[in-house]
């Protein structure tokens, strides 16, 4: 008896976001991105656990403690993916790399979407001139190619991680000023807006209760895809050797030195980047299961 | 008689647009008497819905400007209220539904929580009070309680129209303006809602204006109708003296258009041609280019509104045949 009305129950109170779940669960390959991403993120916070609950000394020891008698080795017993050009555990370094790309990733779209979301949200609101303003700044910064941008800015605050990030985020700004905008827009010209102005809600009820909850799916999964780019962006930059300097085991960086190596030592390019693929593919498999979750137009 | 709750004054509102200024109300005159419901009758593009957000003050921004007149309720004109205080009319003492119910709910809020908010809006309650009284009013428009939980996709249309009622009356208005609300649903369902929002409105003794192009509803719902046609009042009165009488052409055009169950028709009579354009009108009378009567005066020269007795002596005709039945006004 109890189970059937249960049942009953679950069908009928279920909210926007469990519907959303219900859809993305049917998405295997989704969910597939999701399972990976969480493990990236377990490793990540492990990896930085462990550091400082140590103070570091078993990052020295396996990340970058140097011994030359193993270097360039292949893959073995001892070391499963082999070691690097100074003789480093290549598994360590990208075990504790992890956290470099997603803590980028993450940090910069939520600074971008904080920031470019305040400007889109304002331009789509009030409209106007301050829209005008505010969007031919942005595409302004959009005529540079987001790369060329974040160098220019690296360049000139000097390469660390901080300005790294904001460097990225910068270059991000646009894209979803843009995004907010255009979704603010829809929201603020839909009926259920003006329905709720004709029994009297106040401006500031309509932002926080009607437009953010009704812009936000298309921010949350551009944003997905975001950390996606910008984790590539930081594997470039530090391949370029203006992003995560050496010896911190950031996965371009690491690619970048095993470039000299390519003949001699194959594992040092392959593995990391191996770990960047798989990262990039699950955060877009994640990204386009959401899309398609929070759609709503692609219901079935 | 009773008072008037809302009295609508020489009301002008035109739409200034970039390809030209769109005439869409010119010098409107309508009156709301206290517990009354008034029809207001008119094709697509008469101004109906434009009359319904002059008085709510929700014109499009920025080109909907008013020209003239004033909106009064309780003596107060509406237009000249600032932000703050229009706010605390909306819902208040004016509430509106609109048209389609598809689109005038929030989709990521339970429609038990979007009652609470226009509640909140004007009472200072705590939520528990408030998604209480919620529940009453969803139990009022024939919605069990329980499902106040439940989110607007998971209503039948139907149901969304009596949510977005319950919504409108939730901090029992004295005046409702209904912009078509049975326009989007089925016929069987409009009976329904018609019929709740009849309940309600004899419940909380609500004035409403009801906005529709379907003569049945206003014959079944209301006790004063205006036919409207390009901006302006063509034809007021009672409904027996509109039903009964019909003087104006235009007037006349809507009753022959629909079938009659008494009479044995072969062929509708449409009314022929199209409104004239509102960035356009003629100088003389807006119908005269659809109207059979039409004289060489009607497009010289624009008609007033001449009384013609009537029921409560309120009945007017804006057409040049009553000049001398009627006395100008």
């Amino acid at each position: 008896m109890a189970k059937p009305r249960s049942a009953e129950q679950a069908t009928k109170q279920r909210s926007l976001m469990q519907e959303a779940w219900l859809q993305f669960k049917s998405n295997r390959l989704a969910i597939c991105g999701l399972i990976v991403i969480g493990l990236l993120l377990l490793i990540s916070i492990a990896t930085t656990v462990i550091d400082l609950a140590d103070g570091g000394t078993l990052y020295k020891q396996l990340v970058t403690k140097q011994n030359l008698l193993e270097k360039l080795d292949g893959p073995s017993a001892a070391h499963i993916l082999g070691c690097d050009e100074y003789g480093r555990d290549l598994f360590f370094r990208i075990l504790w790399g992890t956290r470099y790309s997603l803590f980028a990733g993450v940090c910069t779209i939520l600074a971008a979407v904080l920031i470019g979301g305040l400007f889109g949200a304002i331009a789509g609101y009030y409209g106007g001139k301050l829209d005008n303003v505010i969007m031919r700044v942005m595409d302004m910064m959009m005529t540079v190619p987001s790369l060329v941008l974040a160098m220019a800015i690296v360049a000139a605050l000097g390469s660390s991680l901080v300005n790294l990030l904001i460097a990225l985020a910068t270059s991000q700004i646009p894209q979803f000023a843009r995004i907010v905008r255009s979704s603010v827009m829809a929201v603020k010209g839909s009926e259920y807006v003006e329905a709720a102005k004709a029994v009297g809600a106040s401006d500031a009820l309509i932002i926080a209760k009607y437009i953010i909850p009704n812009a936000l799916s298309p921010v949350i999964v551009q944003g997905t895809l975001g950390v996606a780019t910008t984790i590539l962006n930081v594997a470039g930059m530090s391949f370029l050797g203006l992003g995560i300097q050496p010896p911190a085991p950031e996965w371009g960086s690491i690619l970048s030195s095993a470039r000299v190596y390519m003949r001699e030592a194959w594992h040092i390019s392959v593995f990391p980047g191996l770990a960047i693929v798989i990262c990039i593919l699950s955060l877009n498999l994640l990204g386009d299961g959401l899309r398609d979750a929070l759609d709503p137009k692609q219901k079935r | 008689m009773a008072n008037n709750v809302l009295e609508i004054k020489d009301l002008s509102i035109h739409y200034e647009m970039r390809e030209g200024v769109v005439k869409a109300l010119n010098g409107v005159d309508l009156a709301l008497k206290e517990g009354a419901s008034h029809g207001l009758v008119g094709e697509t593009g008469a101004g109906k819905t434009t009359l319904a957000k002059g008085v709510m003050g929700l014109m499009p921004k920025p080109y909907g400007k008013i020209k003239s007149g004033q909106v009064l309720y309780d003596g107060q004109d509406l237009l000249q209220l600032n932000k703050q205080e229009m706010r605390r009319i909306r819902g208040q003492h004016i509430s509106m539904i609109f048209q389609d119910p598809m689109t005038s709910l929030n989709p990521v809020m339970t429609v038990g929580d979007q009652i609470m908010e226009s509640i909140r809006n004007h009472e200072k309650l705590s939520r528990r009070d408030a998604a209480k009284k919620a529940k009453e009013i969803l139990e009022l428009v024939g919605i069990p309680y329980v499902r106040a939980e439940e989110y607007p996709h998971q209503f039948s249309g139907g149901m969304k129209q009596r949510v977005v009622i319950a919504i409108a009356l939730a901090c029992n208005p004295r005046v409702l303006i209904a912009d078509e609300p049975t326009t989007a649903l089925d016929v069987t369902i409009q009976a329904q809602v018609l019929e709740t929002i009849r309940d309600l409105r004899q419940k909380f003794h609500t004035s409403m204006l009801l906005i529709t192009h379907d003569l049945g509803v206003i014959a079944q719902n209301c006790e004063y109708v205006s036919v409207i046609y390009a901006g302006e009042i063509v034809e007021t009165g009672t409904v027996h003296d509109i039903f009964g009488r019909k003087l104006h052409p235009y007037t006349q055009g809507l009753f022959s258009s629909i079938p009659n169950i008494n009479e044995t028709v072969t062929r509708l009579i449409p009314i022929n041609g199209l409104m004239p354009d509102p960035t356009a009108l003629p100088e003389g009378c807006a119908f005269c280019e659809r109207c059979k009567y039409a004289e060489e005066r009607c497009s010289r020269e624009h008609p007033s509104l001449y009384a013609m007795g009537g029921e409560e002596n309120i009945h007017q005709v804006r057409c040049f045949r009553y000049e001398q039945n009627g006395e100008g006004r």
